[in-house]
């Protein structure tokens, strides 16, 4: 089960190596995101586009816009 | 949407997989650095004034006026949380009390994504001076000033 994190642990999560992944739509990522998210839309989210882009040895953090 | 997409990579076999559900929005209204395209000038953290003077709920008025001056000063606990704000103008002379015996608890605040334009006619309207501005969990960032922060044209 993914557990949800805050951003103070995020951070430590990241500094220890995880793979942050905004899963927005192209434009919202384009326009803004965070400092070195990856890009996985979840419209467009399969198991060949994540394995395009993620490491599997590595943790994964998600997030979108807000928790609504 | 990023629960979904935490529980798709779980089942694609990653692991650990961990989602940071409160979203950009929380990084945004943090006043946290982002990469991309966008326009962010005009934003509340983009002007806030980040050198407020501070002081602690026991520091004495009469310590802190003389550090800070007949000024605005916001009071903060050891993490930064926002506990109050002293208008030291407005504070009679030789008061020796604490910070926390005369501030003004629970002040207004504002998140640093917050429209610059919609927060300074919100606070014309209100006859504010200034606002703090604070994370979501209530760390001091700064202080959006009515006066001398104007949203920018064009």
């Amino acid at each position: 089960m993914p557990a949800s994190v805050d951003r103070v642990e995020m951070q430590r999560l990241i500094a220890a190596g995880a793979q942050l992944v905004e899963v927005l739509p192209e434009d919202e990522y384009t326009e803004e995101h965070l400092p070195g998210a990856l890009h996985l839309p979840l419209k467009s989210l399969t198991r060949a586009s994540a394995d395009a882009v993620l490491d599997r040895s590595r943790p994964v953090i998600v997030y979108c816009w807000d928790a609504l | 949407m990023s629960p979904r997409a935490a529980w798709r990579l779980e089942r694609f076999g990653y692991d650990p997989v961990y989602d940071y559900s409160v979203g950009k929005v929380d990084w945004l209204a943090a006043g946290l650095p982002t990469e991309g395209t966008g326009d962010r000038s005009g934003r509340v953290g983009n002007v806030m004034d980040r050198s407020v003077p501070t002081c602690g709920p026991d520091d004495g008025v009469t310590d802190v006026v003389a550090r800070v001056g007949p000024q605005l000063c916001i009071v903060v606990n050891e993490r930064g949380i926002v506990l109050g704000r002293l208008r030291l103008d407005r504070l009679a002379d030789g008061e020796a009390r604490t910070a926390e015996d005369v501030m003004e608890p629970g002040p207004a605040t504002v998140r640093a994504n917050e429209d610059l334009a919609e927060t300074l006619e919100r606070m014309r309207t209100r006859k504010v001076g200034s606002l703090i501005v604070s994370t979501p969990e209530g760390v001091l960032l700064g202080v959006v000033h009515a006066d001398g922060n104007e949203p920018p044209t064009g």
